[in-house]
């Protein structure tokens, strides 16, 4: 991957080149060399069916020709001229030969046979082994097969065999005292009316089987027959073309490292393959056997002869490479260029404008694909031109919008801030300022009280002068009716001072400074859960404080807004069950989320509106208070930019959450 | 413009990536294309194997199949011929010559196979050579018999009588004594045999002492054993074929012929046929083949062990499985040779062909079709085995005339007997 990352680096043009050899290389080495291969295989088959072709013709041109001649013999052994001359031997005593008409008739007839079929010598041989007739009368003439000197030479195993085996014998080759060569016999038994009367046998000329099997026509420049046969455990060879008098004295131990073909074939195998010759040299061979004359023949052609051709191949096979090789790297130069160059005029057009230059475009103007990305690029040029100006235009109007908004939110924003003062003022004001007349009537309520005291002590020294029932109406009045009404005169101021009291509360708590400090939430909740304590006991409450955190804010803040909240849950219980409380918070990034939720009374959805208004309270009237605590709360909340809110079901409980943001130190 | 351009774009990188690909595709294909041609012709070529699975020969029969089988499954080991396996197409001839010649008919015309190796008996192989011939088709025939027969669709890797027939009485004159006493099964192999016997008796001065013949799956010797005892023969020349011979042997045996009296030489028996016959009944006496399974050879001891190994161990080898086994090395070498299953070229090729066979060097004649081979004589000992105690000095030239017999005399001789047996060439079996 490393090095494909690498190559993905250089320039196209080497990309092009590189890849071009590379595959052409491969192609054309794997090709040549697939063809190579080919042609090597098919010159070495060619050649091996080659030797293996004359190895057959020659094998058969043998086989017939001795087939020819023991069809001769057999003729000759069937001849009334051979019957004759062997009745009439065998009937004379001590088997004696003495020349008469049949000996000059059967002389004639040998001499007439050996002429026409160019054979070597011919014989009679009588049943008991006497060498009757022969054509050439050499040494062996007139010998005894069976007992004389010669008993023991191929002629004489082959006259035992005929006369044994009553049938036709062809002998292996061998030396041949007598003639002083190398010879074959065949010899076959002469039988007559049932009666065997002796045998006769030809004798084969080496050479001129050797001219059969020795011809080196279709062997090229050093082919080569060579014949062997087996003696004990040697293998005595006749090289028919480097030694071509040899009488076959050329010997190779059998199991020898050397002429392998050889000793194959005089095993009886037909096989073909790649060995060493009698010389130790490398060959290419093809064997046969030759049952007849139990010979083993080699046709043998030297590697290096064949190789020649191979070789000669190989080199034409490694010039043509080099020249394709050439000529790709020169035609992948040209293709390269002319991918290569239009690539780098557009890279450096598309550099420009790049840089900045939007006005560049490329001059390409080739219809291929290098011109249509050219084409493609000034177009997209284009188009960004234009495109630029239209977000330029529509910019420009943004921003006009965006000022004239800015400054009619501005101008809202002072005069809502300025109503809000306003309503601010005007809630301080009227708190604060509806006071002092209620002071004075607070006052002077206190002032009436006594002045009805006074009347009182008054009225009862007079007390006596009245009349029993105007003195039971004075005292109905004075004791009854009017600290009855001086009563609900003061309730009401209390109660309006109060009212205005916590007006007065609010209008402040919204505008108070806050004073920042490290509050653990758990520790002011428990606190403040502790007021409770015994009531919580007497209704079998229960406040679950959840595992509260930390947070940075006013003590009197938090604690306002958590104790109303802890109030007004357990206020709102229902009596019916026991209460549960919990109280829980979540940090988040913005700020802590404080619930407080109780299984009370809950909220019944038509006075959801209700809940944070002022004075508002629960419909449950049982329960004391002065219906400010929520709206402490919202205020308290709203003050520091957080906010609160609900969740209820009726009967089943309620949760009040409230935000509180964080507040940065640099804010207060 | 830009809507224009951009499939046309698309379209240019794709062509690059197809320019990538086309080459490694390319050369794919060439080289499916060359395995493709390398591997085309590649069914296997049908060998039909035509022997008695049934009736009385199925026992001496079914041994040469497994021979058969043998030499195909080493050719298909060593990735079998022309790069082809062979098939072996297995026919059973049932006994019956007539359905030998109908199962030839059909392996060659419906299996179309490319050689067939098969058929036992004489007459089982003269009904068959008329339906090889008439197809141009060609057959290995595993058997030694009497010879005068030549076909040139017929490769003959059993013995002739030359190689058979004549050293063994040659030798028989030898060492055995001149008075001889003939008894075969009634059909053509053992009475051509012995004529040839009967002519070479003549030359060598031996006397035919009696000259017995029962029917094929005859059982009934006890009277042919009191005639060998009135005869005194120095040997008996036994050609019974079949399991005929366990009665004869057993009747010799209650007859108190024994080995070294009267010595038995057979011609149709093998260490397959001595499997059934008692080892007190055969010991001593003598066969005479090509191939014994104690040839003490490389080539031999290999040969009986991959056929254990197939076949187990306890199997036994006769000459006419190795007779089969040779035919179908020679029939794959010289088809390897001229690269073709033609039965035409393989027989002209077979000319030149030789082998190493597990008797020894093998060739096929030049004139006659019949295989140059070893002639040996083996003394019965025990385990179904022979020990050779003669053996020609090489391969022997197979002669279908021997003795100059001329083919008129034995073609005479031969249909006389087929006129005899009522147009068959065996009698026909006794009536019960």
């Amino acid at each position: 991957m490393h090095l494909l990352n690498r190559f993905s680096d250089l320039p196209v043009r080497y990309r092009i080149i590189f890849t071009l050899i590379v595959v052409v290389l491969i192609s054309e080495v794997s090709l040549s060399f697939f063809a190579f291969k080919q042609f090597e295989n098919s010159m070495i088959a060619e050649s091996i069916q080659h030797l293996r072709d004359i190895r057959s013709n020659r094998i058969y041109s043998v086989r017939t020709e001795l087939t020819q001649h023991i069809q001769i013999n057999d003729i000759f052994s069937s001849l009334p001229e051979t019957a004759e001359v062997l009745v009439a031997y065998n009937k004379l005593p001590g088997n004696r030969q003495t020349p008469d008409k049949s000996g000059e008739a059967i002389e004639h007839l040998i001499h007439h046979l050996g002429e026409q079929t160019g054979l070597y010598d011919l014989f009679v041989i009588a049943k008991n082994g006497d060498i009757i007739h022969s054509a050439k009368k050499e040494a062996d003439f007139n010998t005894n097969l069976l007992t004389g000197p010669y008993r023991n030479t191929a002629l004489a195993k082959a006259y035992r065999h005929a006369i044994n085996q009553l049938q036709t014998r062809t002998s292996s080759i061998a030396f041949y005292m007598p003639s002083n060569a190398m010879a074959v016999f065949i010899a076959s038994p002469v039988i007559l009316h049932g009666q065997l009367l002796g045998a006769v046998a030809i004798q084969l000329d080496w050479k001129s089987l050797a001219d059969i099997l020795g011809s080196i026509t279709g062997l090229g420049k050093s082919g080569e027959v060579v014949a062997g046969v087996l003696h004990g455990d040697k293998a005595y060879l006749a090289p028919l073309r480097h030694m071509p008098t040899s009488e076959m004295d050329f010997t190779v131990p059998m199991g020898a490292n050397l002429a392998g073909p050889i000793q194959d074939a005089l095993q009886g195998h037909v096989s073909s393959a790649f060995d060493v010759d009698y010389r130790n040299i490398p060959v290419v061979a093809a064997w046969g056997y030759i049952p007849e004359l139990e010979m083993g023949l080699v046709v043998k052609m030297d590697k290096a002869e064949l190789m020649e051709s191979v070789q000669n191949m190989q080199q034409n096979a490694i010039m043509i490479v080099l020249g394709v090789m050439i000529g790709t790297v020169f035609i992948g130069m040209m293709l390269a260029r002319t991918i290569s160059s239009p690539i780098d005029e557009l890279t450096e057009t598309t550099l420009a404008y790049a840089d900045g230059n939007m006005e560049e475009r490329s001059n390409i103007s080739s219809h291929d694909e290098i011109g249509l990305l050219a084409t493609a690029f000034n177009t997209m040029a284009d188009n960004i031109k234009r495109y630029n100006q239209d977000v330029i235009d529509k910019n420009l109007k943004l921003k006009a919008y965006g000022e004239e908004l800015e400054q009619r939110v501005e101008e809202r924003t002072a005069t809502l801030s300025a109503a809000n003062e306003e309503i601010k003022s005007f809630a301080y004001i009227v708190s604060h300022d509806l006071r002092s007349p209620l002071v004075n009537l607070k006052g002077f309520t206190g002032e009436l009280d006594y002045t009805l005291k006074e009347i009182s002590e008054k009225l009862a020294s007079i007390k006596d002068k009245l009349e029993a029932s105007e003195q039971q109406e004075m005292q109905k009045l004075i004791e009854e009716e009017i600290p009855e009404s001086m009563g609900f005169i003061t309730t009401s101021v209390e109660k309006m001072d109060a009212m205005l009291a916590a007006i007065l509360k609010l209008s402040r708590l919204g505008r108070r400074e806050l004073v920042l400090e490290t509050i653990d939430l758990s520790e002011t909740a428990e606190s403040l859960v502790d007021i409770h304590r015994h009531q919580l006991q007497e209704t079998h409450s229960r406040v679950d404080i959840g595992d509260l955190p930390c947070i940075r804010n006013d003590r009197m803040v938090v604690e306002q807004i958590l104790g109303n909240l802890i109030d007004n849950a357990i206020k709102y219980l229902d009596p019916e069950r026991a209460g549960e409380i919990s109280i829980s918070a979540v940090s988040r990034d913005s700020g802590i989320a404080i619930a407080v939720t109780d299984n009370g009374h809950g909220i019944a959805e038509s006075e959801n509106d209700k809940v944070f208004q002022i004075f508002r309270r629960g419909r449950h009237t049982t329960v004391q208070g002065e219906g400010m605590g929520l709206a402490y709360v919202q205020t308290l909340a709203r003050a520091q930019g957080g906010s609160i809110t609900f969740e209820s079901q009726e009967n089943l409980g309620t949760t009040f959450t409230v935000f509180l943001p964080c507040i940065e130190n640099n804010e207060v | 413009m830009l809507n224009n351009a951009m499939p046309l774009l698309q379209r240019a990188g794709l062509k690059q990536t197809y320019k990538y690909l086309l080459l490694p595709v390319m050369g794919c294909a060439l080289l499916l294309l060359l395995t493709a041609c390398q591997n085309a012709d590649k069914e296997p070529i049908k060998i039909g194997i035509l022997h008695s699975l049934t009736g009385t020969m199925a026992i001496s029969e079914k041994p040469v199949v497994d021979a058969t089988l043998l030499a195909i499954e080493e050719i298909n080991a060593k990735g079998g011929l022309l790069g082809r396996q062979l098939k072996p197409i297995i026919a059973d001839g049932k006994s019956d010559p007539a359905t030998f010649a109908s199962e030839a008919r059909r392996l060659i015309k419906d299996e179309q196979v490319a050689v067939t190796f098969g058929c036992w008996t004489s007459a089982s192989r003269k009904t068959v050579k008329p339906v090889i011939e008439q197809y141009d088709s060609l057959l290995f025939y595993p058997l030694q018999y009497e010879g005068f027969e030549q076909s040139p669709h017929i490769i003959y890797t059993g013995n002739t009588p030359n190689q058979q027939i004549i050293p063994a009485i040659s030798w028989s004159n030898k060492h055995l004594g001149k008075r001889l006493f003939l008894i075969g099964s009634d059909y053509i192999f053992p009475r051509v045999a012995n004529w040839i016997i009967k002519k070479q008796a003549s030359i060598l001065d031996m006397e035919i002492v009696g000259e017995i013949y029962q029917p094929l799956g005859s059982s009934d010797f006890d009277s042919v054993a009191r005639e060998i005892i009135s005869a005194k023969p120095d040997v008996v020349i036994n050609t019974i074929n079949g399991d005929s011979n366990i009665s004869f042997f057993k009747a010799l045996f209650e007859a108190d012929i024994t080995s070294s009296d009267m010595p038995v030489l057979s011609f149709s028996i093998s260490e397959n046929e001595l499997a059934v016959i008692p080892e007190d009944h055969s010991r001593g006496h003598y066969a005479a083949w090509s191939y014994f399974q104690s040839i003490d050879s490389h080539g031999n001891r290999e040969f009986v062990r991959a056929f254990k190994t197939h076949f187990g161990k306890q199997r036994l080898i006769s000459d006419p499985m190795e007779a089969a086994y040779i035919g179908v090395h020679l029939w794959a070498k010289a088809a390897q040779l001229i690269n073709s299953i033609d039965a035409k070229s393989i027989i002209f090729r077979l000319k030149t062909i030789t082998m190493e066979a597990p008797q020894g060097i093998v060739a096929i004649d030049l004139n006659n079709h019949h295989l140059w081979k070893q002639a040996r004589i083996g003394k019965i000992v025990a385990q179904h085995q022979f020990e050779t105690v003669w053996q020609s000095e090489s391969s022997i030239q197979p002669m279908t005339h021997p003795l100059g017999i001329l083919q008129d005399d034995a073609e005479h001789y031969i249909n006389s007997l087929f006129d005899l047996w009522g147009q068959q060439w065996s009698a026909r079996p006794q009536e019960e």
